[in-house]
């Protein structure tokens, strides 16, 4: 994948991971397939009531495959669940300032949502509902509103990891494990 | 161990410390195999050094909603609780259950409150231990505590709707666990207020977020 092309959620600072997924859906077992579907339609249930909500209640998908955010997202409590959560909704990439390490980590563990930071803050640059296109090549985010190009810094190695599906399918694609099955 | 959890919300990506004699004791009694601890190179580079006095420390709380909105106890006073929660990885230990023990014996609390050992033996301690010939269990029964739940994390990061100690409405808690994000006890409404084991014991008798050195 080089380009996702879709709508922008917008979140602001410290979004931490009861935000992203509340602890009482973690009873879901992401490795069946009804469930990670159903921690998908669970998606960003943690924000305050007041917040827009992520994902359309009505198919337990979200619209916006691309979540906007400020400083320190997925911070709290480690929780591989969160990035398996947005995922599974639909949303494909997470624009952040910068990210809590362990967040971080589980979305590349995970390949579930690339973890790009910004070069800049964006989040007074969108607003929740703009369409969006996102470069993981040449890691950049523009607004189609206007065409305006903001640059995200480049995941390196870690992009191919996410691409790939996470940790084991990249092992496995380049030959460092075998392919299941084998 | 407090520390080494909180660090990680003051934006630390670890906390650690050289193993002392009672971190030694606690690993030489669960293991026959021989084993050598690793501490830091005396030459070592550091990045930066600070000395806190201790002494000079006050009880503080850290307001809803994020576990860096400090402020000291006695300054929150105006705070009115509902619910007082002693437990988790963090504020449930042996010694944290032991400092709640010294504040409420002989005292009531005036609030809804809970107490979940962090693990078995934990709860053995709450249930063995004494102060005055009296077991920490038995004080906190006659303190009017919600009687000791089984060893676990609890309603620390909310869990599914009839967990122990879960907020379910617009409760005010003062609690020992490490983070008061909006909804991490259950509730979205619920404020949380996290402080030592002796100021959530403390203000479990008054019912207001109060400074425990008035109970020491």
């Amino acid at each position: 994948m080089s380009k996702i092309r879709s709508k922008v959620y917008v979140a602001g600072d410290n979004i931490d991971t009861d935000n992203i997924i509340p602890a009482q859906y973690l009873n879901l077992v992401p490795t069946i397939p009804e469930e990670y579907e159903k921690l998908g339609s669970y998606a960003m249930a943690g924000l305050p009531d007041d917040a827009a909500p992520f994902v359309d209640k009505a198919t337990g998908k979200t619209p916006y495959g691309i979540l906007v955010a400020g400083k320190n997202f997925g911070c709290g409590s480690s929780r591989e669940h969160a990035p398996v959560a947005l995922g599974a909704a639909g949303c494909k990439a997470v624009v952040a300032e910068y990210y809590a390490r362990i967040f971080f980590r589980n979305s590349v563990a995970t390949g579930e949502v690339y973890p790009f930071e910004t070069a800049t803050p964006l989040v007074s640059e969108f607003k929740t509902g703009d369409e969006a296109e996102l470069d993981t090549d040449a890691h950049t985010l523009t607004r189609l509103s206007d065409g305006k190009v903001f640059p995200l810094k480049d995941l390196g190695a870690v992009a191919p990891v996410v691409e790939a599906g996470g940790m084991f399918a990249y092992a496995r694609k380049v030959g460092m494990i075998p392919s299941a099955g084998h | 161990m407090t520390i080494c959890n909180m660090a990680v919300e003051a934006g630390a990506k670890n906390g650690i410390f050289a193993a002392d004699d009672k971190a030694l004791a606690y690993v030489r009694a669960r293991t026959k195999k021989p084993f050598e601890p690793l501490v830091g190179d005396p030459d070592a580079p550091v990045k930066a050094e600070y000395t806190y006095d201790l002494g000079a420390l006050v009880p503080c709380v850290a307001r809803p909603h994020c576990p860096d909105r400090y402020a000291p106890a006695a300054d929150c006073a105006d705070v009115k609780l509902d619910r007082a929660y002693v437990g988790s990885c963090t504020g449930g230990k042996i010694e944290d259950f032991e400092m709640a023990a010294r504040v409420l014996n002989g005292r009531k609390v005036a609030i809804d409150t809970f107490l979940v050992p962090a693990t078995v033996e934990v709860a053995e301690a709450i249930r063995t231990r004494e102060i005055g010939g009296k077991t920490w269990e038995r004080i906190f029964a006659e303190a009017g505590c919600i009687p000791v739940s089984a060893p676990g994390c609890a309603a620390c990061l909310g869990g599914p709707v009839d967990t122990f100690g879960r907020t379910h409405g617009n409760e005010v808690v003062i609690s020992t666990t490490n983070r008061n994000f909006i909804g991490r006890m259950g509730s979205k409404t619920a404020p949380i207020y996290l402080a030592s084991p002796l100021t959530v014991a403390a203000s479990a008798i008054s019912g207001h977020i109060t400074d425990p050195r008035e109970f020491l």
